[in-house]
């Protein structure tokens, strides 16, 4: 099963609940004359911390050490001790941003309480993905999250491939698994769009920012405010990620293309390039999906493969007759 | 490489993420390498991989059939896996093979009607002991095999002499008494059966008549 197969299942269960949804034909009744009361239920469906560690386990092996808990918003631990202070830090980091956009047709065609949950579970499956990649959900905004990858005890180039594998998953998971499920309910035009870039040492100053409690330990550079625009630059399901991001790796050529207008002019004869990034080759070549007969792509991220019956070989297998014919 | 073999190539290596061009011109070959892996028809995935290179051959492209290599040695080197000491697999019967290539192929559908499938069922045979749809026998007893099962005969003279037929060693007019089984016109007996094994090419059925030619022969003897 693949691993983000619980968060589908429970929005699957909120949208064949949903009574708007199945009363729309013959009424156009307000949310407040439902029994929404089994909303509450499904919403702790949602799979927390236990399964994130059943994962995290499958991939890293049964010795890795649990995850007790996941560290607050706005508060990246490897800079925490900035949190209130007017003291600020030079540290490199990879800043990260993904959105779902979903469609407003969502809202004709659910209670609110629906969509949330439907949100809800998007942003959950997110957070779990970052969380399983060793990234850090900085902030949850609307349909969208602020991430950074990096920090005082990992090298940027591994905080790198941490970064597109996390993304790449959760691009997988609104592309394939939510898509085809609304799609086939009617509901069009649910994707993510993603922009990633690293800042150098010398590029990124982290401080905190607010009054008093109220506040969050963040970072000022070129490269975290350059990440956003890449987002919007980045097409349906698109992961667009800059430069120094993809200097961190050494095969490129396969994965990246070039966009042809640069993200960023220094205003000095320099600029800076961005690049949409291949995710689903990168998913295959790095053994973190397979693709079926067709080409079709699956995760298999944490996959286990349960229940396997070889009566759903034969269709396939079926068209294959083989014969021996050397000496 | 002529452009229809190139556009081919591409486009394959295009939707085939962990296949990589390996060599565009090895002895008359392009050489591609990859992963296959078994994802049955409820997608789930199944443990085995196997690493394969696929040899394409330039020489007339499309009217050409690929060579699979499993060179990750998850196939046993056994006749009954039908795969060489090499790692060449034996996809099909040559007849097969033969109608694919006349009408020519496109490397996408040759790869999922022929390369894929000889996976899955690989798999299905570990697990159950069987190929799905059975399998040839080796060597000449498989040609015979394929004829019975093409013909619905398994009298051997009989086809020997429906290839005769076919291949014009014997010359049979539409209105003859059929000379095969010496019941009503030729046109409306074995003909059509002539006809049908002529899509597998005279050089083909030659071979096989050769072969039916010496068991008839050791059998008479
Ligand atoms: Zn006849």
């Amino acid at each position: 099963m693949d691993i983000f197969r619980p968060y589908l299942n429970v929005i699957k269960k909120a949208v064949n609940q949903d009574p708007k949804n199945s009363n729309r034909l013959f009424s156009n009744a307000p949310d407040e004359s439902y029994d929404l009361s089994y909303i509450q239920g499904l919403r702790n469906e949602l799979p927390g911390l236990e399964t994130l560690n059943e994962s995290r386990q499958l991939i890293k092996g049964l010795g890795s050490p649990l995850i007790t808990s996941l560290p607050r918003l706005g508060n990246h631990p490897d800079f925490s001790h900035l949190r209130s202070t007017t003291a600020t830090e030079k540290h490199w980091i990879i800043s990260a941003f993904v959105d779902v956009q979903k469609s407003t047709q969502l809202h004709n065609r659910f209670t609110l309480a629906t969509v949330a949950l439907i949100t809800e579970g998007i942003v959950k499956a997110s957070i779990f993905a970052v969380n399983l990649c060793g990234g850090y959900v900085h902030r949850i905004q609307g349909d969208g999250l602020m991430v950074y990858f990096g920090g005082k005890n990992i090298e940027k180039s591994q905080a790198t491939k941490d970064a597109l594998k996390a993304f790449a998953m959760i691009s997988f998971f609104v592309k394939n698994d939510l898509k085809d499920y609304f799609e086939s309910n009617g509901i069009k035009d649910i994707y993510t769009r993603s922009g990633i870039d690293l800042g150098h040492d010398n590029q990124v100053l982290w401080m905190y920012s607010g009054i008093g409690e109220s506040g969050e330990v963040t970072t000022c550079s070129l490269h975290t405010s350059l990440a956003p625009k890449m987002q919007a630059t980045a097409s349906s399901n698109g992961i667009v990620v800059g430069q120094y991001l993809i200097n961190q790796l050494t095969s490129v050529d396969k994965y990246f293309n070039r966009k042809s207008k640069p993200i960023w002019d220094y205003e000095d004869g320099r600029f800076y390039d961005h690049y949409d990034f291949n995710w689903e080759r990168y998913l295959v070549d790095n053994n973190f999906a397979v693709q079926n007969q067709t080409g079709d792509i699956l995760l298999n991220v944490g996959y286990n493969s349960k229940h396997l019956n070889p009566v759903n070989l034969s269709p396939i297998a079926k068209n294959s007759k083989p014969y021996f014919d050397f000496k | 490489m002529n452009s229809r073999l190139r556009r081919d190539v591409s486009e394959f290596l295009n939707l085939y993420y962990n296949f990589n061009l390996v060599d565009i011109n090895r002895n008359g070959s392009v050489i591609l390498e990859g992963q296959i892996n078994i994802v049955d028809v409820l997608g789930s995935i199944w443990d085995t991989c196997y690493k394969v290179q696929i040899l394409i051959p330039h020489l007339n492209y499309p009217n050409a059939i690929p060579e699979v290599k499993e060179v990750s040695k998850n196939i046993k080197r056994d006749w009954d896996f039908h795969i060489s000491e090499n790692g060449i697999c034996c996809l099909a019967i040559p007849h097969k093979l033969i109608l694919a290539e006349r009408s020519g192929i496109v490397l996408i559908k040759f790869y999922q009607d022929f390369i894929y499938p000889f996976f899955v069922n690989h798999q299905h045979k570990l697990k159950t002991g069987k190929y799905v749809n059975g399998e040839f026998e080796h060597h000449e007893k498989g040609i015979l095999q394929f004829y019975r099962e093409e013909l619905k005969t398994n009298d051997l003279k009989f086809t020997k002499k429906i290839i005769e037929a076919a291949i014009g060693r014997i010359k049979i007019g539409n209105n003859d008494q059929c000379p095969i089984c010496n019941t009503g016109k030729y046109k409306k007996c074995c003909k059509a059966k002539a006809d049908s094994i002529l899509k597998y090419g005279l050089k083909r059925i030659k071979e096989d008549l050769n072969i039916y030619e010496i068991i008839i022969l050791g059998i008479t003897n």
